[in-house]
């Protein structure tokens, strides 16, 4: 039987695993983006200096661990099932998009947030109609490489019982079912792919045209 | 009037703002200028309450700033800074209409207030409104950044070296510009810059600071003929060169001393002009005029009656020189748009002026 064949003759069961695999990455990648966005913002406010450099530093830590590793630590606290494999790729996600949103907050012109205080705007004002917008442009493609690396990680989640088409894969592994092994493979790199395409569509309307244009 | 009452900054040991009390009179151009570091920025800034002071009272129109909530002050103040700093995120419609959406206009108000103001800085609506702040030339940006700065039809506009970062000649025409927008809106500026020609060129009044202290402030001409002292001269001589000077603005060199009148008034007062000068209206038109001492005889008084050239007060005094040269009339009567009388120019004054002024 080749890949294909599998995907075919077994198809209610491989949608039911594309399901719980988009059902992982998507709700881990919600946690981390508003995680990520507040963490991002507190560590770029100047009068928060301290506190930024802190969780800047441990989340450097913590992107230097393996993400096999992430998920068997929170088995560890949050034993078996799909919590803990949301709970560990949120935290996985949180990285790239905390390191992308604070940098490209710090990276907003001087003269740009003045001119925006001295027009009266509050800091709230300026942080909603100024800032993230000028950050979008980094704040998706965090957000897209924190969907990239879940898609994937979350293949990993398998081992903890978190369902999804990891299942696909160790099972072709244990059963040595090449067809299993490709055939889940491929699906993890399609959605990979896919999702990617989508969040840059997504990204062409978030992110204002005038930034686009080479200054 | 904005009135700076013992305005005192200070940061550590440093103080760059020191007991500096300055009035600045509504509806015309005050210049800050002094060398780096000498507290023009930060003075500026204090008018907006970007930096709050460390004493001293700040008073516009006899309110203190320190009453009001900074929020609300900012957006009745316009403001436009070196690089300007329009959005890049937003068009120049939506550049324009920050403030007026932060006092809560509705759209099709700001859009009207857009083009409005786009028009007013010669530039077309209709190529300009969906632009990008990266689609426009420097020139454009500075033009849209003081467009920005006037969309909530601000009294009061404080400017931080908006030209600073422009080529010369740019600059120039961005000068010029500026000097046609206010002697049409006349509002009351607080310019800030470092380049003296900008400020002899642009300057009503001229405020001169060193070490966060004010050294002299006066009208431009008063300053540029009496300077308090080393300091000031040195920093006053690029501007003070004969070839600078003949860039300046006619109307800050005028003479004052004339009086109005209707032909049949001047007929009516005798047979010799006893005012030093007298300009004749009928209506809205200058006539002529009449040099102190002529006579004005019944039979015929319009002998005495000289015909003049007219020059708007922006106008250089090179350009005044000229037209009266060409023309071969002996004066100019120095007119601002609105056709108000500023004064009168002739060559012998201006060489007057220069050989007073300039070194």
């Amino acid at each position: 039987m080749n890949a294909f064949q599998y995907l075919s003759r077994n198809w209610p069961e491989v949608s039911a695993k594309i399901a719980q695999h988009l059902g992982m990455v998507g709700v881990a990648v919600v946690a981390s983006l508003i995680v990520g966005l507040v963490l991002g913002i507190v560590v770029s406010r100047p009068r928060l200096q301290k506190v930024g450099r802190a969780i800047i530093g441990v989340t450097g830590i913590a992107q230097s661990i393996p993400s096999v590793a992430v998920i068997a630590l929170m088995f560890v606290y949050t034993g078996i099932g799909p919590r803990t494999a949301v709970i560990a790729l949120s935290i996985y996600g949180v990285v790239p998009i905390l390191f992308n949103v604070s940098s490209a907050l710090l990276l907003v012109p001087a003269d740009i947030l003045e001119a925006a205080r001295g027009m009266g705007m509050t800091p709230f004002q300026v942080l909603i109609q100024i800032e993230l917008p000028l950050a979008s442009q980094s704040i998706m493609a965090g957000l897209r490489t924190a969907v990239t690396i879940d898609v994937s990680t979350a293949t990993v989640a398998s081992v903890v019982g978190a369902g999804g088409l990891g299942d696909i894969i160790f099972v072709g592994l244990s059963a040595v079912r090449p067809d299993m092994i490709i055939a889940g493979t491929l699906l993890v790199a399609s959605i990979a792919i896919l999702s990617d395409v989508v969040l840059a569509f997504l990204q062409k309307s978030v992110v204002s045209r005038g930034l686009s244009i080479p200054s | 009037m904005i009135e700076l009452d013992a305005v005192t900054k200070r940061y550590g040991d440093k103080t760059p703002v020191d007991h500096l009390s300055l009035r600045i009179p509504d509806n015309a151009i005050t210049i800050l200028i002094g060398p780096s570091g000498c507290g023009k920025t930060t003075t500026l800034k204090m008018i907006n309450r970007l930096i709050e002071p460390t004493g001293g009272d700040i008073r516009i129109d006899g309110r203190s700033v320190y009453a009001m909530d900074p929020i609300e002050l900012r957006r009745s103040i316009g403001y436009v800074i070196q690089e300007i700093g329009l959005f890049p995120h937003y068009t120049v419609e939506g550049n324009i209409g920050v403030v007026p959406g932060l006092l809560g206009w509705d759209r099709t108000r700001i859009r009207r207030r857009a083009e409005e103001l786009l028009e007013l800085v010669n530039l077309d609506p209709l190529t300009y409104l969906r632009r990008y702040p990266r689609e426009l030339s420097g020139g454009e940006r500075q033009r849209v950044g003081v467009a920005r700065a006037l969309a909530a039809d601000p009294r009061v506009l404080l400017m931080d070296e908006p030209f600073g970062a422009i080529d010369p000649i740019n600059r120039r025409s961005l000068q010029d510009f500026f000097l046609r927008l206010q002697s049409e809106l006349k509002r009351t500026v607080v310019f800030v810059t470092h380049d003296i020609s900008e400020a002899v060129k642009l300057g009503d009044r001229i405020a001169i600071m060193r070490d966060g202290r004010l050294v002299q402030v006066d009208a431009t001409h008063a300053l540029l003929e009496h300077p308090a002292d080393a300091f000031v001269e040195d920093l006053l001589g690029a501007a003070r060169s004969a070839e600078q000077l003949l860039l300046y603005r006619a109307a800050n060199y005028v003479d004052t001393a004339f009086t109005v009148m209707t032909t049949e008034e001047l007929h009516r007062s005798g047979v010799r002009a006893e005012a030093p000068l007298i300009i004749l209206k009928d209506g809205a038109v200058v006539s002529g005029y009449v040099e102190k001492g002529q006579l004005v005889t019944c039979e015929d008084p319009q002998d005495a009656v000289c015909r003049f050239e007219t020059v708007s007060g922006n106008a250089t005094l090179l350009e005044t020189v000229a037209t009266l040269l060409e023309s071969g009339r002996k004066r100019a009567v120095v007119q601002s748009p609105d056709g108000t009388i500023l004064g009168t120019l002739s060559v012998p004054m201006i060489a007057e002026i220069m050989a007073k002024v300039a070194r």
